[in-house]
């Protein structure tokens, strides 16, 4: 009796389950594109909405929609456009800006956005307590440098409201990417007020960011946040330029599994995803629903110029050249990144690679080994080893390059794979020979990527130096004439090139998936995304 | 009965101690800080936020910080989402586990239990063979391998289901599947392995003797006392069940705590391991106390040593 009434209940919730997935059904992703709401799925979890605390891609994507800096950049051409600031002007010195706001920006609670704002947020940007990891970028402003390091008050900072309307910045020296800046999440506007209500607006661990709580001058307000499951903004009806905002809705989900994302895209429940796994590449290549957008970032070796045999420049360019990154590109990366030459990608504003680099010579790579005194009848090569933290991306790349290294030079290295912390805590300390890296601008400026080389500075983790370079650097930064900034470049890459205190093996390639629907879909080497002018095809109106 | 329960609750004191003091030493043993990033924060940055959150305070003051607040369950701040505290995180996410753990529960038992019983009910035949055949066979297949398999066939194929999230009921279906059928096919084996045990002894053949019919022999004197391995097994499943799986959790993209179990220890996010460690351990202990007053009640021979 018991068995048949067990077999009844399995019987029925057998039913039950086939029946709740029976009905036939239209995609989330058409459904929501009729109701005006892009979902996007966003990478890895946001860890904060604070634009001041924020430190990565993921929290900014979000954060262009929900804020909005004095100025936008257009999507495109990244140049700086109208945002809350309608126009501005600047001084003959280069020196002084001042920014008319729009006097109908609002906060998404209806307040108006005020210059004391704009003053209130940049001075809190720079609290040292805050800890903002970005707040080096607004150093060009007057004092900047001295209020976080608590040398000077805030009072002190190059910003004033000259009215309610009228802002004025004063710089240190003239700065050609000044306007960029201001479109970055650091630049954005918090209040004061909404901050005070939820504790002390100068240090972390405010609940001020959470939905119902913040409140945002962007195209978008925040709807609801819940860790690890989604972002959602709903469109700010306060926003000035309202009636440009086409879209709903944005619901932001944080899928940090490639194959995840790509198996909800073919169940139809993305509009966008993050990226496109490396074994989906072939599958995807010719679809018009692909991006591979050309990014500002590269991935790169860096050596430790103090362990021998690598303290030879010798050394490490042979080792540079008998890498065949257009193999290891084309074969490991299934083509979706660009082969390097250099380590500045091409395409980054004011940056015209030299003719030289580093390309494929294993020829010219034997010689200069042999100069260096290593070969068959010579010195042995001393064991090294590669490394680099878990990834489904670095060991495959790790491996070509130790394959190319016993081909071509008779090399034999080992590869070290530790896990993430263990990687990061052993490059940070030197504890190396070869290391994997990256890295990505936060601004479109070669600058950003040659600081990683400056001597002394904690970035530069391969205790390479060269005086020349630092002059190249710094004349770069002290002069706003664009054809001497481009020379001075130039030439600091031809160093890295001849020195070789780093391998650049590729530049990386933004890839991921569109669907037709979503239109005005700008690509931009930074990967700002200008969501408030984005449409989807087939929403009601 | 009471005096068990008072005596098991005392001592998880100083269990949940020992689990907590190693986890906070293995955390701060383990390379790296919860600040380290692929592109470091500046080092007065970093000494900003260290400092905000005591880490620049000596490792025993730390510990001592750390007992205090765990004495008056405060778990601390999520140095991860330094908006939200651990509690508040545990608490938001670990109901979506329960959740899914009882459904998997519900599923491991009945395949479980069900295929145990079928398999034991004839020993050696094509039923026995065949029930155990496929539970060796859900065994062999890790939850990251029948995962994408369901997912693939039901999602993406017949399309009756989404292939990720968690905003509908149905959207529970496979991941409790998943989960069910590979603690199933344990119970499966566990459960025909002690009916054997059980069918061949005394008492058996005095019900029989006495004219109780298979069924009712099997399933009632039977059952009850094969099931005490089963529950002792539950024990610490049911806790594991219950606060998640990472990998289920990451492949059908579940909000529930499973995952923070993996990615905190990662981050080096201190607080939320030692948080999400703690809680682990009180759960196993609450679980593993219900699983011995279920065998107490089962079997009346150990309520009189209790």
């Amino acid at each position: 009796m018991r068995a048949r009434i067990l077999n009844c209940f399995l019987f029925a919730a057998a039913l039950c389950l086939l029946c709740v997935g029976c009905a036939p059904k239209e995609t989330q992703a058409l459904e929501a594109a009729r109701q005006g709401v892009l979902i996007i799925g966003n990478g890895t979890d946001p860890e904060d909405l604070d634009p001041h605390i924020i430190t990565g891609l993921p929290e900014a994507h979000i954060l262009w929609g929900l804020f909005e800096g004095l100025v936008n950049l257009d999507g495109k051409t990244l140049a700086p456009i109208p945002g809350a600031a309608e126009r501005w002007e600047v001084s003959e010195d280069k020196k002084t800006y001042r920014f008319f706001l729009n006097e109908n920006a609002k906060w998404s609670d209806g307040v108006p956005v005020s210059a004391r704002d704009f003053e209130f947020s940049l001075a809190r940007a720079l609290t040292p307590s805050l800890g903002s990891k970005y707040a080096a970028m607004l150093f060009c402003i007057k004092n900047a440098r001295d209020v976080f390091s608590g040398k000077q008050a805030p009072s002190a900072l190059g910003v004033k409201a000259l009215d309610e309307h009228t802002l004025e910045i004063e710089l240190e020296r003239p700065t050609a990417g000044f306007l960029a800046i201001l479109a970055n999440p650091i630049a954005f506007p918090v209040r004061e007020d909404v901050l005070r209500a939820h504790g002390d607006p100068f240090t972390r661990g405010s609940r001020w960011t959470r939905a119902g709580n913040l409140v945002s001058n962007g195209p978008f307000s925040l709807a609801y946040w819940s860790v690890n499951d989604k972002v959602e903004l709903r469109k700010n009806p306060h926003y000035w330029d309202a009636d440009k905002v086409s879209l709903n809705a944005i619901r932001f989900l944080p899928i940090s599994d490639q194959t995840t994302e790509e198996r909800a895209w073919r169940a139809g429940q993305l509009h966008l995803t993050d990226s496109i796994p490396l074994n989906k590449i072939d599958r995807y290549r010719d679809e018009p629903c692909a991006r591979f957008a050309p990014w500002l970032g590269s991935y790169y070796y860096i050596f430790n110029t103090q362990r021998p045999p690598l303290d030879d420049p010798k050394v490490r360019r042979a080792l540079a050249l008998a890498i065949d990154k257009d193999a290891i590109v084309r074969v490991v990366l299934k083509g979706a990144h660009i082969p390097a030459r250099h380590f500045v990608p091409e395409g980054t504003a004011d940056f015209f690679p030299p003719q030289t680099g580093l390309g494929h010579d294993p020829e010219l790579a034997r010689r200069l080994l042999a100069e260096a005194g290593y070969g068959a009848d010579k010195k042995e090569f001393p064991s090294l080893s590669i490394l680099y933290n878990t990834s489904d991306m670095h060991r495959p790349v790790a491996q070509a390059v130790q394959a190319m290294w016993k081909k071509e030079l008779g090399i034999d290295v080992a590869l070290l794979n530790v896990s993430w912390g263990a990687y990061l805590s052993m490059r940070g300390e030197g504890d190396f020979d070869i290391a994997r890296a990256s890295w990505v601008a936060d601004i479109n400026d070669p600058a950003n990527f040659f600081e990683n080389f400056r001597g002394g500075n904690p970035l530069n983790r391969t205790s390479w130096k060269s005086e020349r370079f630092d002059e190249l650097l710094q004349q770069a930064e002290r002069t706003d004439d664009n054809a001497r900034r481009t020379r001075a470049f130039a030439q600091a890459e031809e160093i890295l090139d001849d020195e070789t205190p780093l391998i650049p093996i590729f530049h990386y390639n933004r890839a991921y998936l569109v669907r037709p629907e979503v239109k005005n879909w700008d690509t931009n080497i930074l990967d700002q995304r200008p969501l408030k002018f984005v449409r989807l095809e087939g929403a009601q109106e | 009965m009471a005096r068990l329960i008072f005596r098991r609750l005392l001592e998880a004191i100083p269990i949940l101690w020992i689990v907590a003091t190693l986890a906070f030493l293995l955390a701060r043993a383990a390379p790296g800080g919860p600040f380290d990033r692929e592109s470091p924060l500046p080092p007065e940055v970093k000494a900003a936020v260290e400092a905000h959150y005591g880490l620049d305070k000596p490792l025993i003051e730390q510990y001592g910080a750390f007992l205090k607040n765990l004495a008056t369950a405060n778990l601390g701040p999520s140095y991860k989402y330094p908006g939200w505290s651990v509690q508040e995180l545990i608490a938001d996410k670990f109901p979506v586990s329960l959740e899914l753990g009882l459904w998997a529960l519900v599923v491991a038992l009945i395949v479980g239990l069900g295929a145990g019983l079928l398999a034991a009910s004839r020993p050696n035949s094509p039923r026995d063979h065949g029930a155990m055949g496929l539970a060796v066979v859900g065994i062999c297949l890790p939850t990251f391998v029948l995962a994408p398999l369901l997912l693939w066939v039901f999602a993406i194929k017949l399309g009756w289901f989404n292939a990720m999230g968690y905003a509908s009921g149905a959207d529970i279906v496979l991941p409790a599947l998943t989960l069910g059928l590979y603690f199933g096919a344990f119970i499966a084996r566990l459960t025909r392995g002690s009916m054997l045990e059980v069918r061949n002894q005394d008492f058996m053949r005095t019900a029989r003797a006495k004219g109780a019919g298979f069924s009712r022999a099997y399933l009632l004197h039977a059952t009850r006392n094969a099931l005490g391995s089963v529950v002792s097994y539950l024990g610490p499943t049911v806790a594991g069940l219950l606060t998640g799986s990472f990998v289920v959790e990451t492949v059908f993209q579940i909000p529930g705590l499973g995952r923070f179990f993996v990615s905190a220890a990662l981050d080096r996010d201190y607080p939320m391991v030692l948080g999400t460690v703690v809680f682990y351990a009180a759960l196993i202990l609450l679980c593993n106390l219900l699983a011995d007053l279920a065998l107490a009640w089962l079997n009346p021979r150990l309520r009189k040593n209790g």
